[in-house]
Formats: structure tokens, sequence, C-alpha cells
């Protein structure tokens, strides 16, 4: 390559290298004096620099988002050499050029995001060049990502194309991991009960068939409003083992198991207000799941996650708690069973098995089924979820 | 039992071990009849003898060396020196023998000794009785490294190390001998190694250790103000340190700062930064920061003191760095 | 290298001279250490022993000869040059030789090496490194044998290379301060390396004991007999009154500092006096016949011999066991 070189600056006392911004020729063009080449970004200030004298650039040496030191070279050209050698055909440059990237021209730069940000964008499922950082220079950071994945006032854009070479989808060595250290970590043990599902039953379809209702309530949400309220009488229970002792939460929150293609999501779904708002808030959660599009707002804490596999027919299910919390409760499906009324003869019910799996460090086997008959009773007296009171 | 003062409860620490155990005894200069520069061994030679609290000359390297050799004969000896510069001339000792020996000899025994010494500025002390020399014996081999900043980690981690076969470093920290406070009766148990969370947080991870954790402390209190609550975790132990407790800590904040008294060039916290730059990459929302005392020996003069100290509106600016 | 009128110690009794046996057994001491140090050197010139060795060829009287006074619960911490202290003490020569190759069941697991050689079980603590490391670590252990009660003494092999460590001088006055059972013995051979020790000290081991206040002996060291009588005097003297004692062993180093050692130091006219040839000499004397002591001789090749070739089949230590190994679980006693 033949060509003067074109070098970085000094332009204070103190510096001793500069951040190309970014430039604003590419190899080729002929440029005036004047105009403007790159820009340099040190710790004080921007700098435009400018061409000294008319001439045609040859070639760019170093990328958009370099740090180089000062007097470096960074780009050759035809015009007059400033500082540094000219650099004949052969000789080797005072710095070796970047290898040149596959595709992307020069100008595309390097995207600066923090780790946990790439981590949260990759499981979002936005691509980095769709946010814009707030960061030093430009950095994206968690809340950056965190608002892109917030749900905004117009219509979500379409399903954003994940990196190139990654499914963002893939999901098992994040469930791999997240499972064995629950069980490698959480003592578990299970308590199992019955409980009458004909009321809770009932109500759904009384509610579900009132014109005026804003949605159809699942079952799940109705059930994880009994968890709710059954949590909210034993406040002890409403906390996760950190550290080596009971940390308690300040709100409840329901973790919501959601099968997706991708493989089981939990968003964390809080419970303020009703019956009506919880089901929104979680309705809103299975949808992002389902598009495998969670943000850090899913991922609060929850002292107990609910996962409700009834719909495919199996008698119970006994689960693996999610590792940030305490509990999670198993959700079989309805089936008929026998039991003696008040005058003695049988009678068919509808039942469902919950499962409660326990974190043993933090609650004993008699809280627990305390617990869980509240919930059971929570379930078999479904008007209370609707009632203000308590 | 009812230690007043910091210094009082390594004082009981010792008082309760060598009455529990005739193979504890104290060699160090002026620990016995005189009761130790700071006063922390008082009264333990008239209660236990000068055959069990012995008082040595000025000679470091030998004092440190038969620790060794009383480690090495059955004795759990507890060696003094009176203040951690002066550990220098005791290095061949701690570091060729004493660290060595177990690893050298096949595992054939062991040197059980503790050898007490106490660090750190804020009495003018001038530069050569002011330093905090830990990260040096951090990066040994064959040591441990402990640093107490309370009550109950001064008593339960001075046993410890007594109880612990391995040659222990017990650093104190002279600016908080005078420190008021009480023992919890009994005081818990404490395994070295483990860090404690002196405060929980979700928004950034503070690790320290020794004194400075009271200068972290009153950071975060500050730092709560403006809705930013920190994690404080104080590692009690340097080596090992208990690098799974500040992991998990980094995964809830995603924010880390190091602080301690010790030059931060070259200092404990750079492995620290390190490490959790290393294992914990995915969890960084921003850089990791540092807090040390800055690159100069320690100055004299109370006003040049008391800059050179890191203090807590040093803590804070690392954590705002943290944000960007 | 020495003379006879630089002796201070009484002639004493010469049972010992008389008695054949006796000799016998340490003249075959000697011998063991001989021929275990004459196998070093040709295996480390074949690199089957890495590193650096320090052999103490000619100095086989001091060790053997002060060690026969010792009991197997007396401590001796040693120098670089330790191999025949430690297998005087009873470090059993497959063990020996297994370490030195660095073999995984050497004394200490192949990690210490030849100045690292240690035997706890009979109290042996180590060979040093380190010019003066043993010394402060023997005062240790003769304290400790003092605070249980016991009249086990401690003792300290160094060079006279060691006397311009400060570590000396502060052991020996903490020695004498708190009256320590404690025996610094200075196996004195004229070099501190590669330096004439008249260039490395201002002073004599005499005079520095009794600036110190502690009972000094001079021994000839090439006398293995006398050594061993004397020497039983001296911890017998010890053990009764739990105060230190120096004792300075004029020896003779045959060989250089370390093996590769050209010694162009060194005045190679002078003839050196072999301990192991004045110990023969003593006992054809007492009519012992020549081709008895070439038997003995003999069987000692056969048994440091067979040592070696257990050695050189011993297997290689693993990493993974040094990582488990820088800590102690457990307080070994």
């Amino acid at each position: 390559m033949r060509g003067a070189p074109i070098v970085m600056p000094k332009l204070g006392l103190t510096m001793t290298e500069g951040l190309i911004a970014e430039w604003q020729v590419r190899p080729g063009d002929e440029v005036a004096a004047g105009q403007i080449l790159f820009v340099v970004e040190t710790d004080k200030i921007s700098n435009e620099i400018e061409a000294p004298a008319p001439g045609r650039i040859v070639s760019l040496l170093a990328a958009a988002g370099e740090t180089v030191p000062v007097g470096a070279t960074v780009a050759l050209w035809t015009g007059p050499a400033q500082g540094g050698k000219a650099v004949p055909d052969g000789d080797p440059i005072d710095r070796p050029a970047p290898a040149p990237p596959p595709a992307p021209p020069v100008e595309e730069g390097r995207i600066r995001a923090t780790p946990f940000a790439r981590r949260l964008a990759t499981l979002g499922g936005i691509a980095l060049a769709d946010i814009a950082g707030t960061g030093p220079r430009g950095r994206i950071q968690a809340r950056d990502v965190q608002a892109r994945l917030d749900p905004p006032a117009s219509p979500p854009p379409p399903t954003p194309t994940p990196p190139a070479g990654r499914d963002p989808r893939d999901l098992r060595p994040l469930i791999a991991a997240r499972v064995s250290r629950s069980k490698a970590e959480i003592p578990h043990f299970h308590v199992t009960a019955d409980a009458e599902f004909d009321r809770l039953a009932g109500l759904r379809g009384d509610l579900n068939a009132d014109p005026q209702a804003p949605r159809k309530l699942s079952v799940t949400a109705l059930l994880a409003m009994a968890v709710a309220r059954a949590l909210s009488a034993h406040p002890e229970a409403n906390a996760v083992w950190r550290e080596g002792r009971p940390a308690p939460l300040d709100r409840i929150a329901i973790g919501i198991a959601v099968d997706t293609p991708a493989g089981v999501m939990a968003p964390v779904v809080p419970v303020t207000g009703g019956v009506h708002a919880f089901a929104q808030a979680m309705e809103a959660a299975v949808e992002r799941a389902r598009q495998g599009r969670l943000g850090a707002a899913d991922t609060g804490a929850a002292a107990i996650g609910l996962s409700n596999v009834g719909m495919f027919g199996v008698r119970a299910l006994a689960p693996i708690i999610d590792p940030d919390q305490s509990f999670m409760l198993g959700v079989g499906a309805p089936h008929v069973a026998f039991r003696l009324g008040g005058d003695g003869a049988p009678r068919p019910v509808q039942q469902v098995t919950l499962t409660l799996a326990c974190d043993h460090r933090l609650i004993d086997g008699a809280a627990a089924a305390r617990l869980l008959a509240d919930i059971v009773a929570a379930v078999e007296h479904p008007l209370r979820l609707l009632a203000t009171w308590g | 039992m009812s230690a007043s003062r910091f210094a009082h409860a390594i004082n009981q620490a010792l008082d309760d071990m060598m009455a529990r155990d005739p193979a504890v005894i104290l060699l160090g200069e002026d620990i016995g009849k005189a009761g130790g520069t700071f006063a922390v061994t008082r009264g333990l030679q008239d209660k236990f003898g000068a055959d069990r609290v012995i008082d040595m000359p000025i000679a470091e390297n030998a004092i440190a060396g038969m620790a060794v050799g009383l480690a090495m004969s059955g004795m759990k000896p507890v060696a003094e020196i009176m203040f951690m510069d002066f550990v220098t001339l005791a290095m061949d000792a701690i570091v060729n023998q004493a660290a060595k020996l177990h690893f050298m000899f096949g595992g054939q025994g062991s040197v059980p000794l503790v050898i007490r010494m106490q660090h750190g500025g804020g009495l003018n002390a001038g530069p050569q009785h002011s330093q905090c020399l830990e990260g040096w014996f951090a990066h040994i081999p064959g040591l441990k490294v402990v640093c107490p900043a309370t009550f109950d980690d001064a008593y339960a981690l001075l046993q410890a190390a007594i109880e612990d076969p391995n040659p222990v470093l017990f650093i104190e920290n002279k600016a908080l001998y005078p420190m008021k406070g009480a023992l919890s009766d009994p005081p818990p148990r404490v395994r070295l190694g483990k860090a404690r969370i002196a405060r929980s947080g979700r928004d950034v991870t503070i690790v320290t250790y020794g004194a400075m954790l009271h200068t972290v402390l009153a950071a975060a209190e500050t730092l709560a103000a403006e809705g930013i609550e920190a994690e404080v975790i104080d590692l009690r132990t340097l080596q090992p340190w208990d690098e799974a407790a500040v992991l998990a800590s980094l995964r809830r904040t995603h924010r880390l700062v190091v602080a301690h008294e010790a030059v931060e060039s070259f200092g404990p916290g750079a492995e620290i930064a390190a490490r959790m730059a290393h294992v914990g990459f995915d969890e960084l929302d921003g850089p990791i920061v540092r807090v040390g005392g800055p690159f100069v020996p320690v100055p004299f003069s109370r006003k040049l003191e008391a800059e050179y100290m890191p203090n807590d509106q040093q803590v804070i600016a690392a954590v705002r760095a943290t944000y960007g | 290298m020495t003379t006879p009128d630089a002796i201070i110690s009484p002639p004493g009794d010469l049972a010992l001279r008389r008695n054949q046996p006796a000799l016998l057994d340490l003249y075959e001491q000697m011998l063991v250490i001989r021929e275990a140090e004459r196998n070093c050197g040709a295996l480390f010139a074949e690199g089957a022993i890495p590193g650096f060795i320090h052999l103490s060829d000619g100095q086989e009287a001091t060790c053997v000869g002060m060690i026969s006074a010792l009991r197997s619960d007396d401590t001796i911490a040693s120098t670089h040059r330790g191999h025949g202290h430690a297998l005087a003490k009873g470090l059993r020569l497959d063990a020996f030789f297994k370490e030195l190759m660095g073999r995984e069941d050497g004394a200490c697991k192949g990690r210490g090496g030849s100045m690292h050689v240690a035997d706890l079980s009979v109290g042996m603590l180590g060979a040093n490194g380190i010019v003066g490391g043993g010394i402060a670590i023997a005062v240790g252990s003769g304290l400790a044998h003092k605070l249980r009660g016991q009249d086990t003494v401690a003792v300290s092999f160094f060079g006279d290379g060691a006397m311009a460590e400060g570590v000396l001088h502060e052991a020996m006055n903490i020695a004498a301060l708190k009256a320590i059972p404690v025996i610094f013995v200075c196996e004195n051979n004229g070099w501190s390396e590669f330096s004439p020790t008249a260039t490395q000290v201002s002073f004599t081991l005499e005079k520095l004991a009794a600036a110190y206040g502690i009972a000094y002996h001079r021994i000839d060291g090439h006398d293995v007999g006398r050594v061993a009588e004397l020497g039983a005097e001296i911890v017998g003297a010890v053990r009764g009154t739990g105060r230190p004692a120096v004792v300075e062993c004029l020896t003779t180093r045959m060989r250089g500092h370390y093996e590769g050692d050209s010694q162009r130091y060194r005045d190679h006219g002078q003839p050196l006096v072999d301990p192991i040839e004045v110990a023969r000499g003593t006992l054809l004397g007492m009519g012992v016949e020549a081709p008895a002591l070439d038997a003995l001789a003999g069987q000692v090749r056969d048994r440091v011999l067979a040592a070696v070739e257990s050695a050189r089949a011993s297997a290689e230590p693993s990493f993974e066991s040094v990582l488990a190994g820088v800590y102690a679980v457990e307080a070994a006693r």
C-alpha cells in the first residue's frame, strides 16, 4: 500500500491516546482541505480532525471504536505526511493494519455493551444494534435493554432476528444449569393434597360467561391468586433462603411456568390488585415468554412458582423449585373422585392434586403442610379470591 | 463475657484458648510483663505464667522461626509481631519455612502456628508503622490470612485460627483497638474462609475487610439516601477468600466495588476484581472499581495522613463509577 | 586442615576407642553415608537427580558421632548439606533416594528433594534450603521440649557459613536468656560456599559463645570415636542442666559446595583428612582384620545399591496430589 500517514493528533498536553469515534471518509474518497476525516474522543471532548490539504484516502488503518496512541498512523492518503514516515511499497508501516473484517465495512464499528446487558438482550431476543446505549461512549447497559423490552404504547415491533450464529431461544443449557443448581442447593421435600375443584371451575365459568368481562380468566390465573392469598397468611413463607438465613420479600409475586417451544420459561408476576389485574399482567408475561421476549421486569423476586400441567392430563407433578425461590406448586389434571357427603352417601367431585415442593432450609414439614392446607382452602372457597376483606 | 473494646475481644479469645489447651502459648516483644504495646495481652502473663506468655527480645526472625519449631514439636504458639511493618524481618521464617514445611515434607507434619500483627494508619505513626501488607501473604501458598472487623469476629476468627493446623496470620487494625462494643454471649463460631454479608442490598456489591468495613457501611448509608442500596460483604478471611459469596452477590447486583485500606496498586482488591471479571463476566453491568490507599508511603502529618486514608466519599464515587 | 593442639576438650575416657563393637557400628554408619553420597554424585551426574545437591563427604564423623549421642525423640534441624544428618538420625535409605529422585513415595513425596529431606517420625525436622533457616526452628523445638517438662534436647546443625547470619546471633541470645536445651553444632569445614571462613567472620565461635554466656566445646571432627564420646558428655550435660551448648566440630568438606562446583578457589595441594580412613586406622589398630572391614564395606555397597534400584523403579508423583497438599486438614501429631 502506498501512501503518506494520517496520524492520531495530540490534542492536549496530557493526551496519550485517542478513541476514533467515527470515520467520515472511506478509502477512495477525494477530500478537500478542511474536510472532516474522523472524529476523536478523549476523556475531555470530541474533536473533528480535518484534512490539512487536498488528497485521496488510500486506506484506513484503524477502525471506529478503536483507541490509538498519539502519533500512530490511522490512515494512508495521497496528501502530505503528518508526522510518522511515508510508507513505500513493501515496507512495514509503523502500525500493523487490523485484520480485515469478513464482511461489514469499517464504519460499522464495535457495539459497546456490558456483559449483563448482552445477556438480557440475548434472552429477550433483541439485537444489540437495535438498542440505544445511554452509558459512557454509547455503552448499552441493562437499563437500556430493559427499556427496549418493556411493553411500549404503540404495537410492538416484529420479532427481531436473533444475532447471527446463535438462536436465543435455545434455552436448554440455561434450563439445565438452573435446575441442576436448584437440585444441588435446595433440600427439597414435597407435601401433597387434593383440592375439590368444582367451585373454582364453576366460578371461572360464571366469570368468563359475563359479556362485560374484559378477558377470559385461565385456571392458572385463579390458582395463582389462591396461592397468593394463602401466602399472604404465611408471611414467614414469603421469603427466600439467602446466605444462611431467610430473606423476607416485601411483596407477593408468583412465578408462572410457561411451556414454549424453546423450553419452559417462568416469568414472575407480582400480585397487586384483584383477579383481573393479575390476570392481565400474567397474560402479558405469558405472551412475552412465548415470544421469547422476557425482560428484566419479568425476573423479580418471588417465593413461589406455579406449574399447572393439568391440561396435559397427568395426575400430579412433583416439581423442582426455581433456584431463586422457595416453593413450587405442581398442579395436575382435574379428575373425578368420590367423597362422602354430609348424608354419608358418596358423591362424585372434581379434584386436582396439588404438590407443593418446599425448601427445607426455610420451612419445616408442619408449616409447609399448613401452607398447603391454606392453598387448598383458597381453591375450595374461590369466592374469597374476589372478596376484598382479609 | 463482656469485652468492652475491640482489643479486649482479642484478649478474651487468647485467654479462653489458653485456658482450654495447655499447648497454646504466646511469645512476642513486651507481651507479658507490659501486656503488649496496645494492651492486647494485658493480664495474661499473670494468669498463665511466664512459661506460657513469653517475653522475647527484639528478634523477629528468631521469634517467628521459634514459633515454627514450637509448632512442629507439638505446641500451638501464638507469636506477636508488634507492628506489621516489622514482619519484613521475619519473612524467611514465615514464607520459606512456615508456609512450606507441610507441603515440602510431603504432609509429614503441620505447622499450627498463629502470628498476630496489627496494621493500618490513623494514628500518625508514619510510613514505617502504618502499612497494610496482608496482600503479600495472601499470595503465598500454605499461609492463611485473616482480618476481623467486628468484635465477634475478632474473637471467633482468632479462635478458629488457633485451632487451624496451618500457619495463620491474624491481622488486627490498630485504629480498631479502642473501638467500643460488646461480644455476643457466646460469640458465634466462624469458619475460616467464609465471608459475611454485613448489609444486604440489590444495587451494588461492595467487598471489603478489616477496619474499612466501617467506612464502607457509612458510605452505604449515604448511598441509601440516594436510592442506591449497597450489599456490603465483609470477607473476614483473605486467604482463602469466599469467592462463592462474592459471585452470588454479584449475580444479584451486577455491580462490584472492592475497597480496602491497603495500597490499591497490586493490592488484594486486584485479585478479587480479576477473578470476578473472569467468573462473573456475564453478570457485570458496569466496570469493577477498586478503592485503596494511594501509591504513596503513609505520610506522617495529621493533614496528610487524613487525606491518605481511603474514605467514604471515595467509596461513594466508586459506586457511581460502576454506573458509568 | 585441623591440628590437635587447637582442641580444648580434655582427652576424656578412651573407653570408646577400645570398644570395638561401638566403633564398628559408627564406622558402618559412616560407610553408609559415604556410599550414599557417592551414589548421589553418580546419579546426579547421570541426570537421575535433578536440581542442586550438596554432598557431605568428609563430614561423616561429625554427624554420626553427635547423633549417636541422641535419642529418637531428640530433634535435629539441619542445613542444605543434610544427607548425613538425615540418614544418621534414622531416615531410611530407600525413602532417601526416592526423595532425591523426586518419586511419589519419597520421604517427602518428591516435593522437597535433596535440600528438604525430613523424617519427623525420627525427630529429623528437615534439611533446609536457607542458610541458617533451621537454627531458630531448633531453638523453638528445644523450648517445646522444655515446656513439656521433658529432658529431650534439640540440636541445630549449621555450617561455619551460617555464622554471619543474623538469626544465629538472635537464636543464641534467646537460648541463653531463656535457658533452652538446644545444642548449636557448627560443622566448621573452613568454607562459606566459595570463600574461606576467615574472610567471612571477624570472630571465633568460641568468643561468640562466651559473649552469649553459652558453654563452648571444640572437637576434632575427623575422629568419630572422640566425637561420639564427647558428644555423649555434652548432650548429657544439656539434658541435666537444661541450658544450651555450642559445639564446634572442625571437619573437612571433601567435595565442592555443590556438585558441579569446580572448586577453583581451593588449594588442592593440601591433603584432606578423611574421617573414614581415620576410623579404619583405629579399628585396624584395635585388631580388627582388614578383610572383615572390606567385607563390611561390600555389604554396605550392596545395601545402598538395593535402595538406589528400588528408587529407580518407583513411580512419579501426580500433580493432582500436590494441589491437595498445600494445607493440612487435620493437626498432625
